[in-house]
């Protein structure tokens, strides 16, 4: 077992924030590695060889037809019994962003159909903001309740910056959302920067969201999707910043919990 | 690429876009996010390997021949077959002719005081800052990624709650191990164009540099790029504005001893008005700087950070009316001067970058659009704290210029005229510092010799107020200042809930 787990952070043409994370999760402990689509088709057994699996920030493939659509789509096309073994066996996976996007677009989040009527259909989405715009700005967030191995024990706010234009997550009914909830899958949810809940006001909610969802994650805890950037504040001291009164490089907390799962994971499995 | 070597190049490789582009269309035309490559031939096999597994295309295009000859062909047809030295250096020089703009009549003669029917100084803050030169610009600037790279160390927002403006952009690259950075920054003022295009040149350097200054850079590591964009240049008075703005940029290029680097222009900018006359664009240029911040902690923010902080101006302080935003807000005609540059400008920023890495500054902010008053406003906004400044002290940092007996202004405290002129006049080369009591005479000591005076203090109190041997001129509240400079982006952002609000309940009052 090597002491530092490696992570795959796939890249596909569009995604511009697979350096930011890189740099998030070798703070955090992880040997980081940026693998584009086709060189992971190459060689499938890049993946096999990986811990965490990594879907970055960006606007893959220039969001056409949606934003991460085409990337969900390589993902379901080319590696879709890959990265099911992967989610299947516990190993961290998060998805950023862009990456939200495309996890919840390729199926695998939330990742269990609430209710058997519901067969293969897709019924959460990430939609336009509610304002109709792209908006970059810093927000604060608080983990919930929930098996995400991600926000595991993370009791302070999370700090950090948005830049979306799709990332207000919607279910199909009510139903569905309120099974999300029930399920305690909210990992991460917008905040005053009193850690309040926003109650669903701009700015400290930026897209609207329902019930200030900005991250979910799987019933299984391992794989986690959001849409705000923890990788763009892991900083500390001269180089780092906060706002709001959050402390700075806030976000670190999140990597380090992935990756600390991930070495646990290689004690038990080898 | 070619021009002494010599190529031969095959069009039909080219990929296209789209079908039926003639070949000379083919070499001529403009494309985006295309590069041309000289690629060792031996390297080739992995130029194309990298390429494939990122999905970027390709294609190979030719070879250099060193036959000293350009030849161009399609589908092995030569379409193009040229000497090097005649396609580069055979054109005969151009001469084009430029003349000075016909001089204004006798009775047009700059003003050095606005009239004196001005509203009051409180009102004026308002007016100032609600301006489109001043006003936030948040309305555009969230809609951009500034985040991107996780490297951001000072965004375009300054303060805990982000509503000041910021000087410039520091970025901290990942490559230099997390200890030094880059100030990117701009300067640039369309009024002054139309003014005296060489001073608005002078100007526009100035402002680049001194906002690099004002966030860490060091000013002797700073370089600037021009981008012009101007009228037609066939019209003599265009070429001579031009003429008049590149001469500028050669002097205080050399007087602040920053290197061009790079450039661009954009001519012939000029519009059909409603009854069919050419209107070009007032002459415009913008100047960008990049610099290298060499310490980290010298990054402070444009924000007050706290109370009882003693406030400095610093730079030869020279407040112009003319082309000024508050000329903008009294009168309805173009500024018939702009100001000049500060010859103490370059002794004035090594020395404020001198301070800023001794750790004798808490916050600073430069004077530009809107003058002292705008700056001060802005650092108040961004800190969440108040301020109040002494006009008598500015009035003997003034250099008071000829001709001002004609004016009628008089050396009077509490001329309205005068002290709207001293808030809101605009100059080169001044900045506003925050800096602590236990600092004061080591930053004095640091200006020895050069233009710095003590200006007033910061309070806990949310007001900017201007005074005098203790009567109060303007007590502006931030929540007003901020509304002012708000509205504007408030509005094109159509928000449920104003940034004005906003502000004020995340930023309670003596944070």
């Amino acid at each position: 077992m090597s002491m530092k787990p490696k992570a795959l952070i796939l890249h596909a043409a569009g995604i511009n924030r697979d350096l930011d994370v890189a740099f998030a999760l070798e703070a955090a402990g992880a040997e980081a590695d940026i693998v584009h689509v086709n060189q992971l088709r190459a060689d499938p057994s890049l993946l096999r060889r990986s811990r965490i699996l990594v879907i970055p920030g960006g606007f893959s493939y220039a969001d056409a037809l949606g934003a991460g659509r085409l990337f969900a789509l390589d993902i379901a096309s080319f590696f879709k019994e890959e990265v099911s073994r992967f989610v299947d066996e516990g190993k961290p996976v998060i998805g950023i962003c862009n990456g939200f996007q495309t996890l919840v677009k390729a199926g695998l989040l939330p990742g269990r159909q609430f209710f058997a009527s519901d067969g293969d259909e897709r019924h959460f989405t990430l939609s336009d903001n509610q304002n109709g715009r792209f908006e970059c700005r810093w927000v604060s967030l608080k983990a919930g309740k929930s098996p995400c191995i991600w926000t595991k024990g993370i009791e302070e706010s999370v700090v950090c910056p948005v830049a979306h234009g799709e990332g207000r997550f919607l279910a199909s009914s009510q139903a569905h959302l309120d099974a999300l909830i029930a399920a305690n899958l909210v990992a991460l949810r917008y905040t005053l920067p009193t850690g309040e809940p926003a109650n669903e006001a701009w700015p400290y909610n930026p897209n609207g969201s329902p019930q200030d969802i900005a991250g979910i994650c799987n019933p299984k805890g391992n794989v986690l999707g959001l849409m705000p950037h923890p990788e763009d504040n892991v900083l500390t001291g001269p180089a780092g910043r906060s706002y709001h009164g959050g402390r700075q490089g806030s976000g670190l907390s999140l990597f380090k919990n992935g990756v600390r799962h991930a070495i646990d994971q290689g004690a038990l499995y080898g | 690429m070619a021009s002494e070597l010599g190529a031969d190049v095959e069009l039909s490789e080219v990929r296209l876009k789209y079908p039926g582009l003639a070949p000379w269309e083919i070499w001529l035309s403009e494309a985006q996010e295309r590069m041309v490559l000289a690629v060792p031939p031996e390297k080739f096999a992995a130029l194309t390997g990298l390429c494939e597994s990122n999905d970027v295309e390709y294609c190979d295009l030719g070879f250099f021949t060193g036959s000293g000859r350009l030849v161009v062909r399609f589908k092995g047809k030569a379409i193009l077959d040229l000497d090097c030295g005649f396609l580069h250096k055979g054109m005969p020089r151009r001469r084009m002719k430029a003349a000075a703009p016909a001089p204004a009549g006798d009775n047009v003669k700059p003003r050095i005081l606005p009239g004196p029917d001005i509203p009051r100084l409180s009102e004026l803050f308002i007016r100032v800052l609600g301006h489109h030169a001043v006003s936030s610009k948040e309305w555009a600037i969230r809609r951009y990624d500034h985040e991107v790279q996780g490297a951001t160390k000072l965004g375009p927002f300054a303060g805990r709650d982000q509503t000041g403006p910021s000087d410039a952009a520091v970025a901290v690259p990942l490559e230099t191990g997390l200890k030094r950075g880059v100030a990117i920054s701009n300067g640039f003022n369309p009024r002054y164009g139309e003014a005296d295009s060489y001073n608005a040149a002078a100007s526009a350097l100035d402002e680049a540099v001194r906002n690099a200054v004002a966030v860490g850079a060091d000013p002797e590591r700073i370089a600037v790029m021009d981008n012009f964009c101007w009228g037609d240049p066939l019209k003599p008075e265009n070429l001579w504005t031009l003429l008049r703005a590149a001469k500028a940029c050669k002097d205080a290029a050399v007087a602040h001893r920053t290197p061009f680097v790079s450039g661009k222009d954009s001519f012939n900018n000029e519009f059909e008005g409603p009854t069919g006359e050419k209107i070009a664009v007032p002459p415009s240029l913008l100047i960008s700087a990049m610099g290298i911040v060499p310490e980290l902690a010298a990054v402070r923010g444009s924000d007050l950070k706290q109370s009882d902080s003693l406030l400095y101006l610093v730079g030869e302080f020279s407040p112009l009316y003319e082309a000024s935003v508050l000329m903008d807000i009294l009168e309805d005609r173009p500024g018939l001067a702009a100001p000049e540059f500060s010859g103490a400008a370059p002794a004035v920023y090594r020395a404020f970058h001198k301070a800023l890495k001794a750790g004798l500054v808490e916050s600073c902010h430069d004077l530009s659009e809107g003058g002292l008053g705008a700056a001060l406003a802005e650092m108040c906004m961004a800190g969440g704290l108040g301020a109040t400044i002494d006009i008598e002290i500015l009035e003997t940092a003034w250099k008071d210029p000829a001709g001002m007996e004609g004016e009628g202004g008089g050396a009077s405290i509490g001329n309205p005229a005068r002290q709207a002129l001293l808030l809101f006049g605009e100059t080169n080369g001044c900045l506003v510092a925050e800096v602590d009591k236990s600092n004061a005479n080591s930053f004095e000591q640091n200006f020895s010799g050069l233009p710095c005076v003590r200006i007033g203090m910061t309070s806990q109190e949310s007001f900017l107020r201007v005074s005098a041997v203790g009567k109060v001129f303007a007590s502006t509240s931030l929540e007003e200042l901020r509304w002012a400079y708000l509205q504007e982006s408030d509005e094109i952002l159509d928000q449920a809930e104003p940034a004005a609000a906003r502000v004020r309940d995340t930023n309670p009052e003596g944070r």
